[in-house]
């Protein structure tokens, strides 16, 4: 086991707390909007580890690129994502 | 590495605990965003599947996931919209 | 102590009445002068950067452009399709300044939303709070709103023209926005404008 497949074990797993925390706060917190934050932040976190761990294990530029392209994804439509589901609920609510 | 497929799991258990949101509601709002957090756990599943079995065609997968995630939640707006506004 | 910045803000925004986000095509009142694109260049650059990610997903693989070859000019001709964005001067430092800034900003976020999820003592108050920005509509202002959204603490709610109705999970985290969008100008080179009056 070399220090490369440590450090992005390592790295995976702390994604992993990530992606916890925000289950338990989508269970935990009060309302929707505040469940929001736990959903783009703490997940989009969790997924950008997972994602450098995995290019640090898989040591190839094209799959670090593909990763990063998948992050960039979700993080984008996660923000956007957010602020709709925001605002949708806000109208709702008025 | 052995640890990997543990990690698997343990995604895969904090998105089904999510689907307790989904079940819950109250509001079409909490449903969609739970959506959103299994979502992003499927893809981040994939990876680690990807790597744990050197199947590098899983990182395609996500990739489709990742866009379909997007179109989920334009579609979802879509619908919240027109069903709202009568 | 909510509405400490909202006076400072509020006159330089409301100069215009502000259009609806999703009605309205931004006019953008962009003091950099930049030659209109064409529609030849919009063409070549749409080909270059989708073929380029084509390459980077199948890197080597030859045959694969039997279906890429397709897929990329479908997507120009949907590139073509869709509307142009009013031209845009992003400066490339700028850029690499507000990734830097954005990253540790979107990693300190998550923390900060992973111990309060963590701690079972913490009780949240989350209150909404309503801010003008100062920033033109287009770009700038989407990019405001989903840099919010990733900061510590805040989630852009709604927008109307101008104002944005901000929910933050806790009263104290306020975000400054003068200093994100000055960021922002400094990405997009527009003027920066001082905030103190």
């Amino acid at each position: 086991m070399s220090v490369q497949d440590i450090m992005g074990v390592g790295i995976m797993v702390l994604g992993t707390v990530f992606f916890l925390a925000g289950t338990v706060g989508i269970l935990r917190f009060p309302d929707a909007f505040s469940r929001l934050h736990a959903v783009t932040k703490a997940d989009n976190l969790g997924l950008a580890l997972i994602a450098l761990g995995t290019s640090i294990l898989a040591a190839d530029g094209f799959t670090a690129a593909k990763l990063f392209l998948i992050w960039i994804l979700i993080a984008v439509s996660g923000a956007i994502g957010g602020h709709l589901i925001a605002r949708h609920a806000l109208r709702d609510k008025s | 590495m052995i640890l990997l497929p543990y990690l698997a799991t343990f995604l895969l258990l904090t998105a089904l605990v999510g689907l307790i949101r989904v079940m819950r509601g109250p509001t079409t709002a909490d449903r969609m965003l739970a959506a959103q957090l299994i979502g992003t756990s499927t893809v981040a599943i994939l990876l680690v599947i990807g790597v744990a079995t050197e199947a590098p065609a899983l990182f395609d997968v996500a990739l489709v996931f990742a866009i379909l995630a997007a179109i989920s939640l334009a579609a979802f707006v879509a619908t919240a919209r027109s069903g709202h506004q009568p | 102590m909510a509405q400490k910045d909202k006076t400072e803000f509020s006159d330089i925004a409301q100069s215009a009445p502000a259009p609806d986000l999703l009605n309205e095509k931004p006019a953008l009142p962009i003091v950099v002068a930049q030659p209109r694109r064409t529609q030849l260049r919009r063409i070549v650059f749409a080909v270059i950067v989708l073929a380029a990610m084509w390459w980077m997903l199948n890197p080597g693989d030859l045959f694969s452009w039997i279906i890429g070859g397709p897929t990329v000019a479908l997507a120009v001709a949907a590139v073509l399709v869709l509307p142009a964005s009013a031209p845009q001067h992003v400066s490339l430092s700028g850029l690499v300044r507000f990734a830097f800034y954005f990253l540790t900003q979107t990693v300190l976020g998550a923390i900060d939303v992973a111990l309060r999820a963590f701690n079972p003592w913490h009780i949240l108050q989350p209150v909404f709070v309503t801010r003008e920005t100062s920033l033109p509509d287009g770009p700038p202002r989407w990019i405001l709103c989903n840099a919010l959204t990733l900061l510590p603490g805040s989630l852009t709610a709604d927008i109307k023209g101008a104002s944005l109705t901000i929910h933050l999970i806790d009263p104290d985290l306020e975000p400054d926005l003068p200093e994100l969008e000055n960021r922002i100008r400094d990405l997009f080179s527009l003027t920066t404008l001082d905030p103190s009056p």
